[in-house]
């Protein structure tokens, strides 16, 4: 009894292990970089990670701090395209001014979009499907208190949004995630719209 | 102050189930508006109990979005069913189908954001350098028809031609930058000795190439281009090869 439980769990993880191939196959093969959260690589030893691949090539990981996860059902093992990138205050622009010397242009008096203008609390809508919603953790006692407050923000926010899709009989998931402000910049930066995730859940 | 009347002249008001009546605050705070110490007490009393019943509201809705969590089902398993050692061998060739589209030998990776270019060769980093990448500032043509936005180009390239000694044909944005006359002579246009001693072409006249301002290395100060230190870019050279595949992000 116990063995046939025991094959049962492996052939179903099997199954999961070839969804998951399939879809990464499917995504290796195209032109643009896409995005893997393997939630069952929580363990003790190793934080979560959201990989950045391009034809099954790792590009980056971004640590995730913490990651909490709601549903109306569980995710399927298909890749779902980023729709929106929603943050409180976007990065705009600068405009160049010409004229300017050579030195100056290029120097570091000037003006240029750097990684400390991203946001870093910010969500991130996957197919319609999905939503990330990202918080950076900022260093020091004086950020803390802000933080919390976005971070109820938000939660609030989700549950709403979960409750209204439940209501609406709609499939839906929310993930707030915490990380590193820098990384959470970085993260924001890399996003392109139309880049594809995939979540594979425990 | 005027409330809706019903039948009876009385304004109508839900019965509160929590043993406190928002219509008598309201009630007591219309016949206490020029009252300025009993006004201030019913207003507070008010903005307490609002601010409780909010605060249930959103508690009962978390606890609800709790809930439906615990009972979301799960995915139906869909298709054809495979034994165990079927699927293990399913999976072993998708793994080595998907090994065959990543690079083979030696490959570049460069991040925008940290500024940062990796050689690599599978998994082994051969060269971790610091670069310099495109500003993504906007510049526009005085006349206004013409814009270029400075970005690094984003995706998978591959180096499409090694060049030592590269000189720079300085293309219209440069002297629009600089305040200067278009030159309609080529040769006004080059410039030499600023891309340093090596460049990698890999498309759409980007390039990997050195710079004069080594200071500026680590930040997004480019036109779109990747610059590169000296001794790094050496190393560069020596170990790419023409169709090194170029992943930028």
């Amino acid at each position: 009894m116990a063995a046939g439980r025991g094959s049962g769990q492996k052939a179903r993880d099997l199954q999961k292990e070839n969804r998951l191939l399939e879809t990464m196959i499917g995504l290796a093969h195209q032109e643009s970089p896409y995005l893997i959260l393997d939630l069952r690589k929580k363990s003790k030893a190793a934080s979560l990670m959201i990989e950045l691949q391009h034809r099954g090539v790792n590009l980056k990981q971004f640590p995730i701090d913490s990651i909490n996860v709601r549903r109306t059902s569980a995710l399927p093992i298909e890749a779902f395209p980023l729709i929106k990138k929603a943050a409180f205050s976007p990065p705009q622009r600068k405009e160049v001014k010409p004229s300017k010397p050579e030195e100056d242009r290029t120097g570091a008096n000037s003006e240029f979009l750097e990684l400390k203008d991203f946001p870093s609390d910010y969500s991130l809508s996957f197919g319609g499907r999905l939503r990330l919603s990202i918080i950076g953790k900022t260093q020091g006692l004086l950020f803390w208190f802000p933080r919390i407050i976005r971070a109820i923000f938000i939660h609030i926010q989700n549950s709403f949004s979960l409750v209204w899709n439940y209501v609406m009989g709609n499939d839906f998931t929310v993930m707030e995630i915490t990380m590193d402000q820098k990384d959470a910049q970085a993260f924001y930066w890399s996003l392109e719209e139309g880049m594809k995730i995939v979540v594979i859940e425990r | 102050m005027s409330f809706l009347p019903m039948g009876n002249g009385e304004p109508s008001w839900p019965s509160s189930p929590w043993g406190f009546s928002l219509r008598s605050s309201f009630l007591r705070l219309g016949s206490s508006l020029f009252r300025p110490g009993e006004r201030r007490t019913i207003v507070k009393r008010i903005v307490f109990r609002s601010f409780f019943l909010i605060l249930l509201a959103l508690i009962i809705v978390d606890l609800l979005a709790y809930g439906i969590h615990l009972a979301a089902p799960a995915v139906p398993s869909s298709g054809r069913v495979y034994s165990a050692k079927e699927l293990a061998k399913k999976n072993q060739s998708l793994r080595k189908r998907i090994a065959r589209l990543s690079p083979q030998g030696i490959y570049i990776v460069i991040d925008t954001a940290e500024n940062l270019l990796y050689l690599k060769e599978g998994t082994q980093t051969r060269l971790k350098a610091v670069v310099s990448s495109g500003s993504r500032n906007i510049l526009k043509d005085p006349s206004g028809q013409r814009q270029w936005i400075f970005d690094s180009p984003r995706g998978e390239f591959e180096v499409k031609r090694k060049m030592t000694g590269p000189v720079w044909i300085k293309p219209d944005w440069a002297f629009i930058e600089e305040g200067k006359k278009i030159p309609r002579d080529r040769k006004e246009r080059i410039e030499d000795g600023v891309l340093g001693d090596y460049a990698l072409a890999f498309g759409n006249s980007f390039f990997i190439h050195g710079t004069l301002y080594t200071r500026l290395l680590g930040k997004n100060v480019t036109h779109g281009c990747i610059r590169v230190g000296d001794k790094d870019l050496k190393t560069l050279y020596k170990f790419s090869r023409e169709g090194t595949k170029i992943f930028i992000f």
